[in-house]
């Protein structure tokens, strides 16, 4: 109940606990990263390796997909920086909760930033003590579980024959995350013209209908908001 | 080994991205309004080619079943689940 009398590791273990629901749902996205990976001959080692280094999801699956339709990497580096575009917006919304904490734990804080941790501590009132550990607390077990699920995967992947379509779970998993982020018409209409310009774009030149389709979906919403500001 | 560049290269800007203003201190409103908008562009534009039909398969397949995860997402907010109705429908449908 009463906050303050809590210490900084129970709370910590607030925010594993908070953590563990949102993480269930995480697996068959990490299970699927990994069996991507696998299609590419990458190795189990190196699957992992991406995974633990990377840390992202939706940019990793991205760029396996590309990488499978031999997209050049310069496309393949862009379309994830892109993807990733949204850990800047995180990184300026959850700044003031580290501000006073020796630099080589921010660097910790931010290389394990993700929708999840974030949007877990966003929701915690900022007069609630102790809210980096809680965020800590949020983002160690989501680290963990990336990078086992994406090991599994990358070791079972071999064995999935392709008949079962495993690849269509990849956007099923992106709608997974999009439709719940969808709230408003302006936001309606930014993926309307987003899915619309990824059609037209579909043969774009050397794959970059994603980046293409990104940027113009992003510049229509912006453009609403000047509108009717 | 290019890959291993690749990769390393990905994972080294995404650190930037996410320690940009955690290092730097400070927001901004325009940050705020770029919020709403970069994971649907985003999402938006992964999930439409993957979705669009494929060669020797019914053309209205993978639409469907899409539609139908997307349908299931906005209610349950729930990526096994979703994963799981999306993947029984396409099968399901491939079938018929």
């Amino acid at each position: 109940m009463s906050d303050a009398a809590e210490s900084p590791r129970a709370i910590a273990l607030r925010g594993a606990r908070d953590m563990l629901p949102v993480m269930l749902g995480g697996i068959p996205f990490g299970l699927i990263a990994g069996v991507s990976a696998s299609g590419l001959e990458l190795s189990p080692l190196e699957a992992t390796a991406i995974s633990a280094s990377v840390f992202a999801g939706a940019s990793q699956l991205a760029a396996y997909e590309l990488l499978a339709n031999d997209a050049p990497l310069i496309v393949v580096f862009i379309t994830a920086v892109i993807i990733n575009l949204r850990f800047m917006i995180y990184s300026a919304a959850i700044a003031p909760t580290f501000r006073g904490e020796p630099l080589p734990k921010r660097i910790v804080y931010a290389y394990l930033l993700t929708d999840q941790a974030y949007a877990l501590t966003a929701a915690r009132e900022r007069s609630l003590p102790h809210r980096v550990a809680y965020y800590f607390g949020c983002a160690v077990p989501m680290w963990t579980m990336w990078v086992s699920t994406t090991a599994v995967g990358a070791f079972a992947g071999a064995s999935i024959p392709p008949s079962w379509s495993l690849e269509f779970a990849v956007p099923l998993c992106f709608i997974a995350l999009l439709a719940p982020a969808i709230r408003d018409r302006k936001q309606v209409a930014c993926a309307v013209v987003t899915a619309v310009a990824a059609v037209l774009l579909l043969k774009a030149p050397h794959h970059s209908g994603v980046i293409l389709s990104v940027l113009i979906g992003i510049g229509f919403g912006l453009a609403l908001d000047r509108v009717r500001a | 080994m290019s890959w291993v560049l690749l990769f390393g290269a990905i994972a080294a800007a995404t650190l930037l991205l996410r320690a940009s203003f955690i290092l730097s201190g400070g927001s901004g409103a325009f940050f705020e309004r770029l919020a709403r908008y970069v994971p649907i562009a985003a999402l938006t534009a992964l999930v439409v080619p993957a979705v669009l039909p494929q060669d020797g398969e019914p053309i209205y397949a993978r639409g469907v079943a899409a539609g139908l995860a997307f349908a299931v997402a906005y209610r349950v907010k729930n990526v096994l689940v979703t994963v799981i109705v999306g993947m029984a429908a396409l099968l399901v449908l491939l079938a018929l």
